[in-house]
């Protein structure tokens, strides 16, 4: 930890002096080889030209002043002086002038032949090669210098001045009592300036401030090519120590939890000062400068410094836009809009929601309309709505098909498949979640039920079973009794009680089981085309002796000899038997039985009506159901489960089966589908 | 005398069928479960053996299988199971016929006596003209005689005719409409129940139990059929 904190103070002291080293070293490099340094572009700085129009404007003093010392000639009314080669001194280079007052004239082109004239002079400032000149001639600038052709007049100003005569030559000029001197007063219309001067880059002071401070560097500047790599790499370095090392505690202190933009302001603030600062300098000093520069070098880096390590913190610990004021007030709105939009859906009345939803939308239709009336992105905006209104609407009716396709499903008992409650919208979730409880919890009854039935039919075959063997021995035994031979009439009497009894049991025993298994649909069908009419007939003759016994006529009617039907033969058979079983014990004697097959487009059907030999005081339906007998009293031969196999099994077979009382007429209908 | 084992685990039962058998001169050999039955069937000359299925410790279905390893004897199955995959799996393991509880005496009876008729009698008729050969049925011709496992049956001129028509043409199904076609040699006008009644008849008077036939078959709404043997 205390490593980590010595080498980050480290990088970040060392980060600013590698970044200026490598910015000095590409400026000197640039500077010393690249073109781009146009000097030309340099003279037209107002640097340069405040140091031309300086040379000029002591020269005019030099005029009014016009030294003893100076060499002079007379041409025709203008004295023409002249400073010296040696006095020479000027910050620009080949600087030569002629400037002329009243009847007075300075120049510090060398007198020879051609030049003791003003004619001559001005001749040899014009005429000289490879110079750029500058005439000022009554307040009128004509210069090469596009900058001095513009801000001369300014500069002039200078030569709109006060001058004092000296009258005493003897006296210094401390001594001078003001009140006694005369004062000339000049303008620049004044005076006729011809000059001359020869453009070069280091006469200009910035350039020379560079060049200077380059040399101070000299250091850098002459290992720029090996400092520029090692630096970069040795920053890249840090930079990335840094954004690893900054925040890797992902916490959070108080300075990060400013939000972001207000120290992003007051950073740019900070930086603005020194350079507001600055521009309120009006003199160009070195040291100065220099010095200013690194002041705000140093201020900016470490306000960035601030800002960048605040920012890779929250970057890291993903709280950058919660830290921000958008991200806070986008997060509130968001938080405050879900909670609206959740309490709105999930709310039940749903007339109360359509309404609101609908009313929110005309809301922001009207807005997009004022807002953006006069634009494109309106029809954009209200496309963009419309269609969201229209998916919303899409959206819903699709759930409710999925509602309803679901409800299809359960009416055909089928409620396997789940509604998925995410896929739908809010509106219906809860919808989709009742059904799918209802579908789940018929689902669970069905299963319930089917199991308990098949318990119940395996219960019910299980104890058949066990009763059987018993059985078998009361029977036989019965029966061996019968065989001997026995005076006593009532003893005789009451085997045959004992006989009819057991074999009752017996019948009965067989048919509960077979009973359970036809009603929970535990039997294997083997379906085969069979004809309808000829399996009534067999029928018919099977009970042939059993109606007669009792004088009861069957008269079948049929339509056509074949009539085909798919079924399975014995159990086909075993509905007839049963029926007919029923027929003969209870149909009124001497009646007749009415057997009729009608065949129909698609369909047949069998009709066995009868007239009860017993007054039928029940219904129809508490008939079919198992162990109920049209004689409350039970006294007849039966297990009561006939009606109930038969009906079973032809439902088994695909058929209808259907009773119907009406008075004593009982009437059995049957229908099945025709064999294609 | 014939040496019959009856095996069930139920004492009485095995009692109840002893006293009806010896009646009918058999020599009875007793067995309560499945090791005792394969022991006296080696130690015995056993001709027909009576199983009962459900038994503790071997059931009746892996006793007839050990037996028949070794004898080609007649084995009745006796169970209280009553449904047709039961009787179908019996058989198929090689029970020669399936009784179910509570059985009819006199059934069990004449099945046994049917059963040991035709073990003993096997391969003994010879071939004759005009005799047509069913398994245990014999329909002579020429003296218009029926016989099943032996025993003589008679029949009306009708029920005669049928049945040697369907016997003729064993395994074959043939609906009302066809017989009485074939028998008749006459128009079959509208469904009726004569031929209906007839085959009910002949059953009663061929089969030991008429409701579950063996050589004359119902195929319900289809027609008639004797069982090829």
């Amino acid at each position: 930890m205390k490593k980590d904190l010595i080498l980050k103070s480290i990088c970040y002291i060392l980060i600013p002096i590698f970044i200026i080293a490598i910015i000095i070293s590409v400026c000197s490099i640039a500077i010393q080889h690249n073109d781009n340094f146009n000097e030309d572009q340099y003279y037209r700085t107002t640097g340069f030209v405040a140091v031309y129009m300086n040379d000029i404007s002591n020269a005019c003093e030099d005029l009014i002043y016009n030294n003893e010392q100076y060499y002079n000639i007379k041409d025709g009314d203008i004295t023409i002086y002249f400073t010296g080669v040696q006095e020479y001194y000027s910050n620009v280079k080949d600087f030569n002038y002629l400037i002329i007052y009243k009847n007075k004239a300075l120049t510090n082109v060398e007198l020879t032949d051609s030049t003791k004239t003003i004619e001559g002079i001005q001749k040899y400032i014009n005429e000289k090669e490879q110079v750029k000149k500058v005439n000022i001639i009554k307040g009128k600038i004509s210069a090469d210098n596009e900058m001095l052709q513009t801000n001369g007049i300014q500069y002039l100003g200078n030569l709109k001045n006060k001058y004092y005569t000296i009258t005493d030559t003897e006296t210094t000029s401390e001594e001078v009592n003001t009140s006694n001197r005369e004062y000339i007063t000049t303008s620049y219309n004044d005076f006729e300036i011809y000059s001359s001067y020869q453009e070069e880059f280091k006469e200009n002071s910035e350039q020379l401030m560079i060049l200077d401070f380059l040399n101070a560097a000299s250091i850098i500047t002459d290992n720029s090519y090996v400092i520029i790599p090692i630096c970069s790499v040795l920053t890249l370095l840090m930079i990335l120590y840094l954004i690893i090392y900054i925040g890797s505690d992902k916490k959070l202190n108080d300075f990060d939890k400013i939000p972001f933009e207000i120290i992003g302001s007051i950073s740019v603030l900070i930086s603005l000062i020194p350079l507001i600062a600055g521009a309120s300098f009006s003199d160009y000093d070195y040291n100065m400068t220099i010095s200013f520069i690194f002041t705000t070098y140093l201020i900016i880096y470490v306000v960035l410094m601030f800002c960048l390590t605040t920012l890779i913190k929250r970057i890291k610990t993903k709280s950058f836009w919660k830290t921000t004021l958008v991200g806070k007030i986008y997060f509130w709105l968001k938080k405050e809009f879900k909670k609206i939009f959740t309490t709105l859906a999930y709310s039940t009345n749903i007339t109360a929601k359509v309404i609101v939803y609908a009313a929110i939308i005309f809301i922001i239709a009207f807005f997009i309309l004022i807002m953006f009336r006069d634009s494109a992105i309106m029809i954009f905006l209200e496309l963009i709505l419309f269609g969201n209104v229209l998916y919303k609407i899409i959206k819903v009716l699709k759930d409710y098909s999925k509602i309803e396709n679901k409800l299809k499903e359960m009416t055909q008992g089928n409620n396997q498949i789940e509604l998925n409650t995410e896929e739908f919208v809010p509106e219906l979730k809860n919808t989709a979640k009742y059904i799918n409880h209802i579908s789940e919890g018929v689902e669970n009854a069905i299963q319930d039920r089917m199991k308990s039935e098949r318990l119940k039919a395996e219960l019910i075959t299980n104890v058949s079973h066990d009763i059987k063997t018993p059985l078998t021995s009361i029977i036989n035994y019965v029966d061996l009794l019968k065989n001997e031979t026995i005076e006593n009439q009532k003893a005789k009497e009451y085997i045959e009680i004992l006989d009819n009894k057991s074999q009752r049991l017996k019948k009965l025993t067989e048919d509960l089981i077979e009973a359970s298994k036809v009603s929970t649909g535990n039997v294997s069908l083997n379906m085969e085309k069979i004809n309808i009419v000829e399996l009534v007939n067999q029928a018919v003759g099977e009970f042939e002796d059993r109606f007669k016994k009792h004088n009861l006529n069957t008269i079948i009617n049929s339509t056509e000899n074949e009539i085909y039907i798919m079924a399975d033969s014995k159990y086909m058979y075993r509905v007839i038997e049963n029926l007919f079983s029923n027929v003969a014990k209870y149909a009124l004697e001497n009646s007749r039985v009415y057997i009729d097959l009608k065949k129909f487009d698609k369909s047949v059907k069998v009709e066995i009506k009868n007239i009860s030999k017993e007054k039928l005081n029940i219904s129809a339906d508490e008939l079919m159901q198992r162990f109920v007998r049209g004689d409350k009293s039970r006294a007849t031969e039966g297990s009561g489960l006939g009606i109930s196999i038969a009906q079973n099994l032809t439902e088994l077979q695909n058929g209808k089966f259907n009773l119907i009382l009406d008075g004593d007429l009982f009437k059995i209908q049957m229908e099945f589908e025709l064999y294609k | 005398m014939y040496n019959i084992l009856v095996v069930d685990d139920d004492k009485e039962i095995v009692k109840a069928i002893e006293i009806y058998l010896e009646r009918e001169n058999y020599q009875i050999y007793k067995a309560y479960d499945g090791n005792e039955a394969i022991k006296q069937t080696e130690e015995n000359d056993i001709h027909l053996i009576i199983l009962d299925i459900m038994m503790p410790n071997k059931d009746g279905i892996e006793t007839l299988v050990e037996i028949r390893k070794s004898k080609n004897i007649p084995i009745i199955l006796l169970s209280a199971k009553s449904e047709d995959i039961d009787k179908i799996h019996g058989l198929n393991v090689g029970a020669d016929d399936y009784v179910t509880k509570p059985f009819n005496p006199e059934e069990l009876i004449a099945r046994v006596n049917a059963m040991i008729r035709r073990y003993t009698n096997f391969g003994e008729n010879k071939e004759k003209n005009g005799v047509i050969k069913n398994g245990g049925l014999i329909i002579d011709d020429e003296l218009k005689k029926v016989t099943i496992d032996g025993k003589n049956i008679k029949l009306t001129p009708t029920e005669y005719n049928i049945l040697k028509f369907l016997t003729e043409n064993k395994g074959k199904v043939f609906s009302i409409e066809e017989i009485y076609q074939n028998v008749w040699k006459d128009e079959y006008y509208a469904a009726d129940n004569v031929i209906a009644v007839h085959i009910r008849h002949i059953r009663e008077k061929i089969e030991i139990n008429p409701k579950e036939p063996r050589y004359l078959k119902v195929i319900w709404g289809v027609g008639y059929k004797i069982e090829k043997l």
